[in-house]
């Protein structure tokens, strides 16, 4: 009844389950493979030859059409930008770089590079200088600027294959941690364990997922060394450098995968006090882990029972 | 030396009434027995895979019966065994009375529904 399929997308582990009693639904999951193929060779920024590369590459050349894909996924990251008071921002590409994050983590990891740090980029809230034009389709960016949609179009593929497999039956995909469950399996909800940032080998607690979603924040996985000062892959906007936050972790609920992942990363980034009560105003249930390891819960979390079962 | 003649009119007569009378009770006996039996099957009619079985005692059939996973399908509660190929009504003849000799039945109750999920199916992971 529950068939699953796992693959490698995006520089990590996807997990894809589906109950149904359908002899093809295997059929309907390697379409999920290729959907993930497909988004990740157009929105990669880690691929010379996608889409968004050509795109960020035209910086400061004026209006250029893209497709659809590309169009949707950055409409949407340029809108939690407005969301978020441009706490996630998806222009920060060059600081990003900047930091030493400049091709992929697994290539980064074994790389040792103490060369003397660029100058910082100048201009920030690069989103807001981003000019899309929905009826031609076209997208503007500035000299300078520079788009990366990492973990929104990780979310946005989530989701998409979320809904690819609602005829199917209930269904969890779960891309490195952005998850979407839709549906109960035989009536009942999906558990997904917390995995404790600090012991990963152990869980915090086990969450019950029906028709929501979930995603991770943390700087515990993407970190690194450069000249000697320690760095991570999020970025605070407001410095243009890795964010100096009280928090480890932050995981939050949302009824997307998308909509969770830029809670949680700008949760992460607003810190404990400013970040719960943005998660609050928001509605997003989450769960903050300071590098303490002292946990704060936001909202009403849906717990796995398993005396319940 | 002619003996006189005896009468034996009046002692065929004696004889005579005596046989009737054993006759009339040797009928109403077997009358009786036989409305006592006619009545006896109305009040407990046989039930037909009895008539069945009567008609036809012929295989053996032994049943035994024996525990089952829950899983298991109905069908297979009983296991007959026999050394000879039985007729299915025979067969069923032959399970009713194997039910109603054996030991008090124990009734297995229902099992309650196994969970989908004995533990979490992925875990969250920072990003």
């Amino acid at each position: 009844m529950l068939a699953e399929h796992h693959f490698r997308a995006m520089n990590t582990e996807v997990g894809v389950w589906l109950w149904s009693t359908s002899p093809i639904a295997q059929q309907a999951l390697r379409e999920v493979e290729q959907l993930f193929a497909d988004v990740e060779s157009q929105l990669s920024r880690f691929r010379d030859d996608s889409e968004l590369c050509r795109l960020n590459a035209r910086a400061g050349q004026g209006a250029v059409t893209v497709s659809q894909l590309l169009y949707r996924v950055l409409a949407q990251a340029l809108a939690a930008a407005r969301q978020t008071d441009g706490i996630f921002d998806p222009t920060l590409l060059p600081q990003l770089r900047q930091a030493g994050y400049d091709r992929s983590f697994e290539l980064l990891a074994d790389a040792r590079d103490d060369s003397p740090l660029p100058p910082a980029p100048s201009g920030r809230n690069g989103w807001q200088q981003v000019c899309l034009d929905p009826a031609h389709s076209t997208v503007e960016l500035p000299a300078g600027v520079a788009i990366d949609l990492g973990g929104i179009a990780k979310g946005w593929t989530v989701d998409r294959a979320s809904e690819l497999l609602a005829d199917w039956g209930p269904s969890l995909v779960d891309a490195g941690g952005d998850m979407q469950a839709r549906g109960l399996p035989g009536g009942e909800s999906w558990p997904v364990a917390l995995e404790d940032p600090f012991h990963p080998e152990r869980d915090l607690l086990t969450l019950a997922l029906a028709d929501c979603a979930v995603a991770t924040s943390t700087i515990g996985k993407r970190h690194w060394l450069r000249n000697g000062q320690r760095f991570h892959h999020l970025i605070d906007p407001r410095t243009g450098t890795s964010a100096a936050s009280d928090l480890h972790t932050v995981t939050a609920l949302a009824p997307s995968a998308m909509e969770a992942e830029v809670a949680a990363k700008t949760a992460l980034l607003l810190g404990t006090v400013a970040g719960a009560a943005w998660l609050g105003k928001s509605g997003n249930p989450a769960i903050l882990i300071q590098h303490s390891g002292q946990c704060t819960s936001v909202g009403q979390l849906p717990l796995w029972k398993r005396d319940e079962q | 030396m002619t003996e006189p003649k005896r009468p034996q009119s009046a002692g065929r007569r004696v004889q005579g009434s005596s046989l009737a009378w054993k006759s009339g009770l040797l009928a109403s006996s077997v009358g009786g027995l036989l409305l006592g039996w006619a009545l006896l099957g109305q009040a407990n009619p046989v039930p037909a895979s009895t008539v069945a079985e009567i008609a036809s005692p012929q295989p053996r059939v032994i049943v035994v019966q024996v525990p089952i996973p829950a899983a298991s399908n109905g069908s297979q509660q009983l296991v007959s065994q026999s050394t000879q190929p039985v007729q299915a009504n025979q067969q069923a003849v032959s399970s009713q009375s194997a039910s109603a000799s054996a030991s008090p039945q124990i009734s297995m109750p229902s099992m309650p529904q196994k969970p989908v999920f004995q533990q979490p199916v992925t875990r969250t992971r920072g990003s």
